[in-house]
């Protein structure tokens, strides 16, 4: 059985973010796997510790520098590795980008593709539920707790809603988009590490994807970024003094009332 | 101006509060408004058919079959082609963008999410949504043909309250679940009167200054007495102290409350990013050094578990004078 996950390189949650000519500076800023896709991975290897037999491939659209990256995947326990990466592509939409991963998701004749429930980056949500649209599969959005039943072919799962947790119940294959709290990511060991790059990993071109070149790119692109900015700089706060917290408490009371009228 | 359709959403019997808000940026965006709602709740139904629309429909849902993306997303598209709006809007809530993404997904339309404002510009719209979790604002505009999706941030846009004395009839219509490969079946309710960070207006929220997950009751206390919902920090969150659910930040969620008040929270910048544009924040911490004092309007340096009760009592004697 084969399961892909789909991942996303994006700067490091960490990072401070600057803003020139109305545009975000990505130049010099750590670049990380998207968060939310290392619960995909972790809920794909778990599915692969009980079914040995099974094969996790990663799958990134995204520049050459992403290979660290999935290497990372691999040292986790990932068995083969796929990067598309292609100048074409830059400017992509989520639609785009999910038209090329289906393409390749459509050679590999998986049974479940996990991918994060959003970019932190621009928090679109869009492209792993494209790809679902794409293949035909039903998804299951902000996925916090996933049981697969291969034998019958069929999954139960449940996500986060405001009023309690929605339950799923449905058939393979499936587009699960991980939630935070899916589970707990592992570490990678020494000797996956050491594993890691004898590992196969593919680069490809859109070319080699098969893609249509003109429903990629920023040819293909439904929405366009006019500018980015950075937000509106709070005046800075002000820290009360008093002598006791009764006086602390009573005289921000007075402000959040009086001053911020928000009590 | 043309036509939108709003997807509203019913929470228990009642209308949530952002599918008023909807309403108000539909306002900004087309002069005639479809609504779209699901539920079994009469009062829902009867709050939505005020709300100045030219149709509604309810695609109601079944015994066991809640929602299904697949047979939603089916509906919505039967209705655009026929309706052929300019816009389709959703609240960005569970539903609200599971629902816009497969729907713009199956029609290849044009989507902006999570949208915080919406202007005018050279003849076109020009949509706000943050990125990075707002630590940078983007602006964009479609170049699709329409309609587009867009998905609204709850709590930014003023509840629209409806349009006195004209209401529209509900047209049921009966969602064909059988075609869904996925359906949400049931739904496992939490604590009730508990209040959705998303929407919440005040918040009250912990860091690894609380101590441990014991610690966290001053807060849920605060928040029974008070009526505001509790949030915590990636650090309370990844120390097992509290369900992820309540987390705020980049790899939480997005808030944006008239009162946030971060107890024990040193103020990390992708905590930061998740609650900057809440209206006022406080900041309680014994570390007057803690970043989260920068970025605060009012803070004090106190141990929040004396000065968390204290915070109570004053604002539940604030109430019994009458505000």
């Amino acid at each position: 059985m084969n399961i892909v996950v789909i991942a996303k390189q994006v700067p490091d949650t960490e990072a401070r973010l600057t803003v020139a000519n109305e545009k975000v500076q990505l130049e010099g800023v750590n670049m990380v796997i998207n968060p939310f896709d290392e619960y995909g991975l972790e809920e794909a290897l778990r599915i692969k510790d009980s079914l040995p037999e099974t094969k996790v491939y990663v799958l990134m659209v995204g520049p050459e520098s992403a290979r660290k990256d999935l290497v990372n995947c691999l040292a986790l326990g990932a068995d083969e590795a796929i990067l598309v990466t292609d100048e074409a592509a830059a400017g992509s939409d989520p639609h785009a980008i999910a038209r090329v991963l289906a393409e390749e998701i459509k050679k590999l004749e998986s049974t479940v593709v996990f991918a994060g429930k959003q970019g932190v980056d621009y928090d679109w949500g869009l492209a792993a539920i494209a790809v679902a649209e794409l293949l035909g599969w039903p998804h299951v959005g902000v996925c916090k707790k996933f049981k697969p039943d291969f034998t019958a072919s069929t999954f139960t799962a449940a996500a986060e809603s405001d009023e309690g947790d929605f339950i799923y119940s449905g058939t393979l294959p499936v587009v699960v988009t991980a939630e935070k709290g899916l589970n707990e990511p592992r570490y990678a060991s020494l000797k996956g590490i050491m594993g890691a790059k004898k590992k196969p990993f593919a680069q490809r071109n859109l070319a080699d994807v098969g893609a249509d070149a003109t429903q990629v790119g920023g040819c293909a692109a439904t929405v366009e970024q006019v500018r980015a900015f950075p937000p509106p700089e709070k005046p800075p706060g002000r820290v009360i003094q008093a002598e006791t917290v009764e006086e602390l408490v009573a005289e921000l009371v007075r402000v959040l009332r009086e001053e911020a009228k928000v009590l | 101006m043309g036509k939108v359709i709003v997807y509203l959403e019913a929470k228990e019997n009642e209308l949530k509060k952002v599918s008023r808000e909807l309403v108000s940026a539909a306002k900004l965006l087309g002069d005639e408004f479809i609504g779209v709602i699901s539920t079994q709740a009469a009062e829902a139904v009867l709050a939505a058919s005020g709300l100045g629309l030219s149709r509604l429909v309810n695609l109601a849902p079944q015994e066991g079959k809640l929602y299904a993306s697949e047979t939603f997303a089916a509906e919505m598209r039967k209705l655009a082609e026929a309706e052929k709006p300019a816009f389709i809007l959703f609240g960005q809530t569970p539903l609200g963008r599971d629902l816009a993404a497969r729907l713009a997904a199956g029609m290849k339309l044009g989507f902006i999410n999570d949208v915080t404002a919406v202007e005018d510009k050279d003849g076109g719209k020009l949509f706000t949504k943050p990125l990075y979790a707002g630590k940078v604002i983007g602006q964009f505009r479609f170049l699709a043909e329409p309609p587009c999706v867009v998905s609204i941030r709850p709590n930014i846009f003023t509840p629209s309250e409806g349009a006195a004395g004209v209401s529209v009839s509900a047209e049921e219509a009966v969602p064909d679940f059988s075609m869904a490969k996925s359906v949400i079946t049931g739904l496992e309710k939490k604590e009730t009167g508990m209040i959705d960070l998303k929407e919440a207006d005040v918040i009250i929220s912990g860091g690894r200054g609380m101590g441990g997950p014991e610690q966290f009751e001053v807060l849920f206390d605060f928040a029974r007495a008070v009526g505001a919902a509790v949030g915590a920090s990636r650090s309370a969150v990844d120390s097992g102290w509290i369900d992820h659910a309540f987390q705020v930040g980049q790899t939480g969620k997005t808030v944006n409350p008239s009162l946030y008040i971060a107890c024990g929270i040193s103020g990390a910048i992708q905590h930061l990013a998740g609650m900057q544009t809440s209206k006022c924040i406080v900041a309680i911490n014994t570390n007057e050094g803690a970043p989260i004092f920068r970025i605060a309007d009012f803070g004090i340096v106190a141990d929040l578990h004396e000065a968390v009760p204290l915070l109570k009592q004053a604002i539940l004697r604030i109430r019994g004078e009458g505000g």
